[in-house]
């Protein structure tokens, strides 16, 4: 009698898990969807790029990617996602496309498509308050407090400095605080990232020094699983570039060059 | 360092934003209350896979960080939900198992021999649980129940990993566009605070009429 109650308890939940499981996979990887839309991961934490204002996911990459819909007469689903979980999910095919402010790098490009940078010549800038020693290259980082934005390009490249005593701060508004409250020396970012900060406050505070190193510039994303997808965005972003609609969004968000 | 004319711009922002913070909360502590009381019951069983399965399921929940379970339910599981009703179910299935174990302190309050006088008079094994323990019981753990809500207004914050727009998520958005971290996260905490107390107060008052009552 028990035994039998048990049997029955267990395939109760077998049964369960089995149908949620096929519930989920006919939801995610529904084909017919996938046909008519781009399915794009970002992390709205990352201005100029994508960011949250008044309750809208906006910024470059965000607009960048709805033209490219708009052009290829595709809708665009935008799923905001965090940071880290941006490249697992385009590796599991939950998303097709990253629009972020991503960079392109050795080991990224292995695993996925990154298309032309749309930002390139793009520097990285070690941040310093006015009246503290400045910092214009790695050797006069050495024994310094340095901080940088999670995850990005910058962290890629100052992890594999030796010597540095390196806090990964989550976005450019702790950091910034972290260096006016005296909790780092020295901020390294890309001038894209912190451009938008200085446009709105007073550069005076600071001292801004170009380092020789930049950043591997700003792509789109693709999954290797969709490589007809890689190629059409790629020749429609030409078609951007070449008819200045890149240009003008960078004007518009503030990217003057 | 506070600039008061930025925290009194953003605060409608943020107000707006304590409406899905609330209803994390309320739906949270909802599903957590109805589900703590069947778990404790389930706990309780005769029928011991049940009994293992709740209690694999308490010990689990109870032992790991909310955060982790927040993100497994998003990305592990990949519900094809919306990032706020994952929230929901989370929170929700979190406060369950500790909502369970205030339950069970609940029911192990109502002394014994009045269980074996309902026996006496024959009432069944379910009619004792109804009649005889659940409403004493519930009535010892109300007030544990209200701490559960104001504690959830807490943990709701936790949302914000799986892109949830509450109120601590739209404080970091509001930093990412006015790179004020210290006012707009004041404003943040006022929010929180002013939730939490006015709620406090709330509770109290009517458990004074409960204890007036009784």
């Amino acid at each position: 009698m028990k035994s039998t109650k048990l049997v029955l308890f267990v395939i109760a939940i077998g049964l369960t898990c089995y149908i949620a499981y096929h519930s989920i996979r006919r939801n995610t990887l529904a084909p017919s969807k996938e046909d008519t839309t781009l399915i794009v991961g970002t992390a709205d934490d990352y201005p100029p790029f994508s960011f949250n204002k008044d309750g809208k996911i906006v910024g470059l990459d965000i607009d960048l990617i709805k033209e490219l819909g708009h052009r290829m007469t595709q809708k665009v689903e935008i799923k905001n996602l965090s940071f880290d979980a941006l490249l697992l999910e385009l590796e599991r095919g939950t998303i097709q496309i990253i629009a972020a402010g991503l960079s392109p790098s050795k080991e990224r490009e292995k695993k996925f498509f990154f298309t032309t940078p749309h930002i390139s010549g793009d520097p990285f800038i070690a941040l310093t308050l006015k009246n503290a020693p400045s910092a214009s290259s790695i050797a006069q980082m050495q024994g310094k407090i340095v901080a940088v934005n999670d995850g990005y390009t910058v962290d890629n490249f100052m992890s594999k400095q030796k010597g540095i005593n390196l806090r990964r701060l989550e976005n450019v508004a702790q950091a910034i605080l972290a260096l006016k409250t005296g909790k780092i020396d020295i901020f390294v970012t890309a001038y894209s990232a912190i451009q938008p900060y200085l446009k709105q406050h007073n550069k005076e505070d600071f001292t801004l020094n170009t380092l020789e190193h930049e950043s591997e510039g700003v792509a789109l994303v693709v999954s290797k699983k969709h490589p007809k997808l890689f190629q059409r965005l790629e020749a429609t972003l030409l078609e951007l570039k070449e008819d200045g609609t890149i240009v003008d969004l960078k004007r518009k968000w503030g990217m003057n060059d | 360092m506070i600039n008061f004319d930025l925290l009194l711009k953003s605060l409608p922002q943020l107000i707006y934003a304590c409406k899905n913070t609330l209803i994390i909360a309320f739906f949270s502590t909802l599903i957590g209350m109805t589900g703590g009381t069947l778990v404790a019951l389930g706990l309780r069983s005769t029928f011991s896979p049940l009994r293992w399965f709740l209690k694999t399921y308490t010990t689990v929940v109870r032992g790991t960080p909310m955060v982790v379970q927040i993100v497994f339910l998003y990305y592990g599981l990949q519900l094809p939900l919306a990032p706020i009703v994952v929230a929901i179910i989370a929170i929700g299935l979190n406060s369950c198992a500790y909502v369970s174990q205030v339950i069970t302190a609940g029911i192990n309050a109502v002394s014994k021999g009045q269980v074996e006088a309902a026996q006496v008079m024959g009432f069944t094994h379910i009619q004792i649980m109804r009649y005889i323990i659940l409403p004493q019981a519930l009535r010892v753990v109300l007030p544990a129940l209200g701490n559960e809500f104001i504690t959830l207004i807490k943990d709701s914050s936790l949302a914000y990993i799986i892109g949830v727009n509450e109120l601590f998520k739209e404080g970091r958005n509001l930093t990412n566009v006015t790179y004020d971290v210290l006012t707009i996260y004041l404003a943040v905490t006022l929010l929180y605070l002013i939730m939490t107390y006015s709620l406090t107060l709330l509770l109290q008052a009517t458990e004074k009429r409960w204890d007036a009552s009784c």
